[in-house]
């Protein structure tokens, strides 16, 4: 009996199979690697990119004086990134609600809350201000013939400090957030949504129109704001979808971040500095086009609130919209 | 699989410089480490585990030893590790508790009457590489699963080549004991090429 054919590694070999990967299972392979690789070269392109942009810089000092300037290269992988996303958005099927039914979402979120000192009688904490975070469950049905509801119920809050805890309690906030008691509206005229055009170029001018533009943002922080809040709705057609996320794709200094390898989502994210404060905004991106989380993080401490460094400021987790037979789904 | 005249070491040593190159490492041992994969915690997981493989080699690629050909060996000892860390996130530790299923899902067996065979022959197997050590039954594995020599099963598991034939020996001889009619039983399972 030669190694190759002994009984015990025969039978083993028998009943396991021959397992074989499908084309699906194959091209998740292919998904995940190659975004591995086009982060890779992104970097590398950034490093080269750095030092063009040294050489770059000592043209311009050179060259200044007959007018002569170069052009800022811009990385393309973000482009390409959220480009295949908009692709696959484009080919997936529209939410359709049939009678009786309803759309369903749930969002997971953290917001910052923040009191003025002076509206409290009982504040120890030594801040102007008393904040905190409210980690809220926001769930929306949506019918087919314009009946929404949206239940929010608030969960209990998170404290910088447990001088800012206390005043929270003492001043009955708690009563005033209705920490644990959902809030029900109801409306039977739909909500009041924006028109939003499929062409690219007349939605880039709606969602400039939208944009608020009185915190000194950078405009690609103000532009997320909306777009990000087409791709949360769950109407939203698979045509709108994918002209948000080209639009989104061209905005300028956004930057891949690396996803759990299992993960099939794709996250992009800005720093800047938002009143003094450096900050980061993130989103991720599922496969196809669904904003699966929003978040923004204060990286300093922000001293008027008490913050920390590193901070999560704003968390929303966003589920894939389900549909439903009742108003009190809690799946 | 691609084949052109290149080694798995050539192939890594392009891709430090360009990355791109490494999807040729994808092409030629996607299947194997799907396999892999799949005979030791099921085909449900087998797609996301292998991509987790390829982009954890992609990422340790540089330190890819440049004097072995094959990199089958290193994929095996990564995947190996993405299972164990998996199977511990499932709190899955007891090796027999794992879902009769593990097996069986890939059977290719022409009727109802032989899935009960062979369903009967991979739970009697099954209960017989759970009394195994953990060290033992990796090595069988393998060699008989995955089809790797004793010098690359020694690879993957850090161990010397004498020591990966002793360990076979003893897990094989461990499961005759534990099912003394094994060659019976197995030849009653109907092969692929029986046919329905």
């Amino acid at each position: 009996m030669t190694d190759g054919d002994h009984p015990v590694d025969d039978a083993l070999r028998q009943v396991a199979g021959q397992p074989v990967p499908s084309e699906t299972e194959r091209q998740l392979g292919v998904d995940q690697l190659a975004a591995a690789i086009a982060a890779e070269q992104a970097n590398t392109h950034d490093h080269r990119r750095g030092r063009m942009v040294l050489w770059a810089a000592a043209l311009i000092v050179i060259l200044a004086g007959i007018g002569i300037a170069v052009e800022a290269l811009r990385p393309t992988a973000v482009e390409a990134a959220i480009g295949e996303i908009a692709a696959a958005a484009e080919e997936a099927d529209p939410l359709e609600i049939p009678a009786g039914e309803y759309a369903y979402t749930r969002t997971d979120l953290t917001g910052l809350a923040i009191v003025p000192a002076e509206a409290l009688t009982d504040n120890e904490s030594g801040h102007e201000f008393l904040a905190y975070l409210l980690p809220a469950v926001r769930e929306t049905w949506m019918s087919e013939n314009g009946t929404v509801q949206i239940r929010t119920t608030n969960q209990t809050p998170a404290f910088f400090t447990t001088e800012d805890e206390t005043a929270y309690y003492q001043n009955g906030l708690d009563q005033l957030d209705a920490i644990g008691v959902p809030t029900i509206f109801t409306t039977t005229d739909g909500l009041d949504e924006e028109d939003w055009p499929t062409d690219e170029n007349e939605l880039d001018a709606a969602i400039r129109i939208q944009m608020t533009g009185d915190r000194e943002l950078p405009e690609t922080v103000e532009y997320l704001d909306v777009a990000l809040d087409i791709l949360t709705n769950p109407l939203t057609t698979p045509g709108l979808r994918a002209a948000t996320l080209r639009l989104i794709a061209a905005l300028p200094d956004l930057e891949t971040v690396t996803t759990p390898a299992r993960s099939r989502s794709s996250a992009f994210a800005i720093e800047y500095e938002d009143d003094g404060i450096q900050t980061e905004q993130t989103f991720t991106l599922d496969p196809d086009g669904y904003l699966l989380e929003h978040r923004i993080d204060s990286l300093e401490p922000d001293p008027r609130y008490g913050i920390p460094a590193d901070t999560t400021i704003y968390d929303a987790q966003y589920d894939r919209p389900a549909l439903v037979t009742g108003l009190n789904y809690d799946g | 699989m691609i084949d052109d005249g290149r080694s798995d070491a050539e192939i890594i040593r392009s891709s430090l410089t360009d990355p791109a190159e490494f999807s040729g490492i994808f092409e030629r041992h996607h299947s194997a480490v799907f396999r892999f994969i799949a005979r030791r915690i099921g085909r449900q997981e087998a797609a996301d585990l292998a991509a987790d493989v390829f982009v954890k080699a992609f990422t340790l690629r540089n330190r890819y030893d440049l004097d072995r050909p094959s990199c089958l060996p290193w994929l095996f000892a990564i995947a190996g590790n993405v299972v164990g860390d998996r199977m511990r996130w499932l709190r899955r530790r007891d090796w027999s508790s794992l879902p009769s299923g593990r097996f069986h899902d890939s059977f290719v067996i022409a009727d109802a009457d032989d899935r009960l065979v062979a369903a009967r022959v991979g739970r009697r197997l099954n209960e017989a590489l759970g009394r195994l050590s953990d060290v033992d039954r990796e090595t069988l594995l393998l060699f008989a699963f995955d089809g790797l020599s004793y010098s690359e099963v020694g690879r993957v598991l850090g161990i010397p080549p004498g020591t990966v034939g002793s360990r076979i020996s003893r897990a094989r001889h461990l499961i005759l004991e534990a099912i003394p009619d094994l060659e019976q039983i197995t030849s009653e399972v109907p092969t692929e090429e029986d046919g329905p």
